[in-house]
């Protein structure tokens, strides 16, 4: 799969990220993707750099990484 | 031609020359996109006679299918699989979907591709070239890569190119690499004149050659969208582009010159770039795309048909097609490709299709990507099933059917030996399942990747909660995971906010099976260690041991009855066991439960004196997780290599607790493990020649874990004495009593009574003779010649010479048996002072074998064949004969016969 392909998906996603994210970098993600239409809960576990994101209504992948792409932040593939 | 790359057509030619004079190596190009790695590639293959040559590449859309790419390389020389071991080539076919057999452990997929590779180098020197290697999928990157590290006896040639920017599963540090960077000026200003319009000014053409560095491809397209004025310096030239953006854009400005309809059949060969011309002529049809499409596509030059095959003219011709149309446009693209894929073999590459084609869950689809995880499972291909189960969970509508795909996915990923990926999986499925049992077992494989590779005392809390969590359901489960919590504890595992395994699930009702009765008796012994109490520990742990279980009793139980041995120092069923373990592994292929058993079986041997058979183990463990890339299980095999050594006396010993330590800051052990480690790496700094008393101490004062303060019982109380920390040895006598009354292990009466001798006091003699007749039924030998030394050494200070010399003798004799020169020459020593003229010890010349030159001539000697010895080792068959005629070497012999023939095993 190509960074481009479509990639609906419902339910939770675990994204693993690379480097430090800091208290206000998260904050500033939760608000983004919560914001994001379909995404229900979205959590961050700094010390594992992992985020997990639930979404109720699909939502395509895509999306969320264009989002994080956005804010500088990047995901280990 | 090429312009410009005669130093890197140099360096490729060298490679392939040195590999055809057997020396075999891997070389990986790596530079930006376009910077001329495949023409590089082709050269070498044009100009290349008399070697077979055998190519693949990777194809970004294959990620998930398991394998693809190293089938297209292989496929020519498939009918050579009969001169590999079986067991390989069986794993290969099912690999490659060949046959239905399961693919077993996947390193027999990477041997055998070595071994393949190798086989048909011994005909002809092999060529192997992987082109856009950054995107294989990752079995085959795995195999690869692991053949790529093998190779310096093959007679072959392994080229990877890589681009810059995408390393992806393809991380190789330590390969040989070249870089590719832009051509020269001189060769740039060619390159632009063979493919300008028109003439070019000398500023344009220096402009191009800075914009692009010197990029082969950037050059060509960037000249070639430039117009005559522009060209001449009429015009002034675009704004500055980055050089991947601007080759991409001057694709797409050519792609968009292209009619509709062509525009569709290049995005469908750009969404399947397999390149399959009939699938994707089907699609592109029911998307509109008229009959004279491809025509027109392959005029524009962006796309070329080669041997049936519809290829890109470059691979950022893919990126800037597809990401240029809308999300919608690519959805339909995959639907048609997925339509057009029924009724073909290409079942796994129409399930991701599929995948992509939806814009939400799809039970149909779920049903595909399910199947194709089934397959990869089968293949062997751990990745490949862990994504399709994932995909398959992010298209399920019911959140209990999500969390069983994400743990399937979570138990592929251990199994391809992804433990953080694993753990991520859980955390998400966590997140939907609420059904308790399927709560359980999603925990069960969260602490399994906690005590396995991180933390012993998370994995315990882990593991503590999950027991917990089936109590109310399934008693019989949380018992069985009490059992792991409880031996987890007996380890050194400890967590405030756990509770008491032993607490957590009743006991098994009157007649119940024999499996739950084990268990019950494993979890109240594991409970006893925990708390010092030996006499319930020894009595259940027996009983556990007494009831008898079946094969298919669960792994769990079977694992722990092996591990419990190591608690009461049961040596002679704990090698029992563990040889068992280690015969079904090497049957079933199971690398990893190879490993185990042979680190595990190697401590007992070392308390029992079969030293050499446990350095060879630790060797053969060493070599198995060096040859695999294991990294991080070395350090378990080198502290029992130190131990050896250090026990003996060696004069390597130093150097052995170097290579230790060394191992220990490179890859820190972790999880369960780490603790064994950590106390074996103090018992062998503490036995090192010339260590004063005081530094001996304080090494075997950290000592925690109940299995190393028995396996060194009489060296902490000798210590403690000569440190004079009477207050030491007496407490450590005390607890050692405690132990040999409750756990009844004759080894264990024979220490305490040697280390009550030692401690001196009225009847020394009558304690080392004690000693001695508790030693008659132990099979710790070198405890043995300790106390014969001991009562010795006594007797010749009491002036009874004559009494001394039978003990002496008798230690003498164990302690050459041995190998043991510090403890001999201490013998011997006492002999001479008793009056006795000592024989002087047998001289051991070391023939400086290497480790991996005393694997192959051990394995030879028990009448392995070259095949058989390369497939226990998991090198190549010619590696075992390069290996063995530097032995004969060595060892000044010729044949076979004669190694077979010596009296024992070379060193």
């Amino acid at each position: 799969m190509m960074r481009a392909t479509p990639r609906m998906f419902v339910g939770p996603v675990a994204i693993e990220l690379v480097g430090q994210i800091c208290t206000h970098l998260g904050a500033a993600l939760g608000d983004e993707l919560r914001a994001m239409p379909g995404i229900g809960r979205c959590e961050l576990d700094r010390d594992a750099r992992l985020l997990l994101i639930t979404a109720r209504q699909p939502v395509d992948r895509t999306s969320v990484l264009d989002a994080l792409e956005a804010l500088g932040i990047a995901v280990r593939t | 031609m090429l312009r410009g790359r005669e130093r890197e057509q140099a360096a490729l030619r060298g490679v392939v020359d040195r590999a055809a004079s057997g020396q075999g190596a891997a070389l990986v190009l790596r530079g930006q996109p376009g910077a001329g790695k495949s023409a590089l590639l082709e050269d070498v293959v044009a100009t290349e006679t008399g070697t077979t040559v055998l190519r693949t590449r990777g194809v970004e859309s294959e990620a998930p299918l398991p394998f693809a790419a190293l089938h297209r390389l292989l496929r020519p020389v498939l009918a050579h699989l009969d001169a590999i071991p079986s067991p390989q080539a069986t794993a290969l076919r099912a690999a490659f979907g060949e046959s239905d057999e399961p693919a077993g452990d996947r390193h027999l997929v990477f041997l055998g591709t070595l071994n393949l590779l190798s086989e048909v180098a011994t005909e002809r020197p092999v060529l192997a070239v992987v082109d856009d290697a950054h995107w294989l999928d990752d079995a085959s990157s795995a195999a690869l890569l692991f053949a790529a590290r093998r190779l310096d006896t093959e007679a072959v040639a392994l080229l990877f190119a890589v681009r810059e920017d995408e390393r992806g599963a393809f991380d190789t540090p330590d390969l040989a690499e070249l870089a590719i960077s832009g051509i020269d000026s001189d060769a740039a200003g060619s390159l632009i004149d063979d493919h300008a319009a028109g003439p070019v000014a000398a500023e344009v053409r220096a402009e191009l050659v800075r914009i692009t560095e010197g990029n082969p491809l950037g050059l060509l397209e960037l000249t070639r969208a430039l117009h005559a004025d522009q060209l001449a310096g009429r015009v002034r030239l675009p704004a500055r582009l980055p050089l991947t953006e601007g080759v991409e854009r001057a694709f797409l400005t050519r792609y968009r010159q292209l009619p509709a309809h062509a525009q569709t059949l290049m995005l469908v060969a750009a969404t399947d770039d397999s390149g399959r011309i009939s699938p994707i002529t089907r699609a592109a049809t029911t998307l509109g795309a008229g009959p004279d499409a491809l025509d027109l596509a392959e005029e524009s030059g962006l796309l070329r048909e080669d041997d049936g095959v519809l290829v890109l003219c470059h691979p950022l011709v893919r990126s800037a097609v597809y990401g240029a149309a809308t999300s919608s446009r690519r959805r339909q693209a995959h639907r048609a490709l997925a339509d057009a894929l029924v009724g073909t073999p290409e079942e796994d590459r129409r399930a991701w299709h599929l995948a992509a084609s939806v814009d939400g869950p799809d039970e149909e689809v779920v049903a595909a990507l399910d199947e194709a995880a089934a397959r990869a499972r089968r293949r062997g291909g751990h990745e490949a099933a862990a994504a399709a189960s994932t995909r398959a969970a992010e298209l399920t509508t019911d959140p209990h059917d999500r969390a069983t795909r994400l743990l399937a996915a979570a138990a592929s990923s251990l199994a391809a030996g992804r433990p953080s990926q694993t753990s991520q999986l859980v955390r998400a499925a966590l997140l939907d399942a609420t059904d308790p049992l399927l709560r359980v077992e999603l925990m069960q494989l969260q602490g399994q990747v906690e005590w396995n590779t991180r933390s012993l005392d998370d994995g315990y809390r882990i593991v503590c909660r999950a027991a917990e969590t089936a109590a109310p359901h399934d008693p019989a489960r949380a018992r069985v995971l009490a059992m792991l919590a409880a031996s987890l504890a007996s380890f050194g595992a400890r967590a405030g906010d756990a509770p008491d395994p032993a607490t957590i699930a009743p006991p098994p009702a009157p007649g119940a099976p024999p499996v739950e009765q084990v268990a019950a008796h494993l979890l109240d012994g594991f409970s006893a260690v925990s708390r010092g109490d030996w006499a319930t520990a020894s009595a259940q742990l027996r009983r556990a041991w007494d009831t008898p279980v079946g094969v298919d009793a669960p792994p769990l139980l079977h694992s722990n009855l092996a591990i419990a041995t190591m608690h009461l120092g049961d040596d002679e069923r704990a090698i029992g066991l563990h040889d068992q373990q280690l015969r079904q592994a090497r049957e079933a292929g199971a690398v990893n439960m190879v490993e185990h058993a042979l680190t595990r079986g190697a401590v007992f041997r070392i308390a029992t004196g079969a030293w050499a058979e446990a350095d060879s183990m630790a060797h053969e463990a060493l070599l198995l997780d060096r040859n695999l890339g294991l990294d991080e299980l070395v350090a378990l095999p080198l502290a029992e290599i130190a131990v050896v050594a250090a026990l003996r006396g060696a004069p390597h010993a130093a150097e052995r607790l170097h290579e230790l330590e060394t191992a220990l800051e490179q890859h820190p052990p972790r999880g369960v493990v780490a603790g064994l480690v950590t106390e074996l790496t103090h018992w062998a700094a503490a036995r090192q020649a010339d260590v004063a008393p005081l530094t001996a101490l304080h090494h075997l004062e950290q000592l925690r874990l109940p299995v190393v303060r028995w396996l060194t019982a009489i060296d902490r109380v000798e210590t403690a004495v000569r440190a004079d920390r009477s207050d030491l040895a007496a407490a450590w006598l005390e607890e050692l009593g405690d132990f040999a009354d409750g756990a009844a292990m004759p080894w264990a009466r024979a220490a305490f009574h040697h280390c009550r001798a030692a401690r001196g006091g009225p009847d020394v003699e009558g304690e080392l003779r004690t000693a001695l007749e508790w030693h008659a039924s132990s099979p710790r030998v070198p405890a043995r010649a300790r106390t014969q030394l001991a009562l010795g050494e006594h007797l010749r200070r009491s002036r009874r010479r004559t009494d001394a010399r039978v003990p002496l003798r008798e230690a003498l004799d164990t302690f050459e048996s041995l190998g043991a020169t510090f403890w001999a020459e201490r013998a011997r020593q006492e002999l001479r002072a008793s009056g006795e003229t000592a024989r002087r010890g047998a001289e051991v010349v070391a023939s400086a074998l290497t480790a991996q030159e005393v694997q192959v001539a051990a394995l030879v000697r028990q009448g392995l064949s070259n095949k058989d010895a390369a497939a226990r080792l998991f090198i190549s068959p010619r590696t075992v004969d390069f290996h063995l005629r530097n032995v004969y070497t060595k060892l000044g012999i010729s044949s076979r016969t004669e190694l077979v023939a010596l009296a024992e095993d070379p060193t």
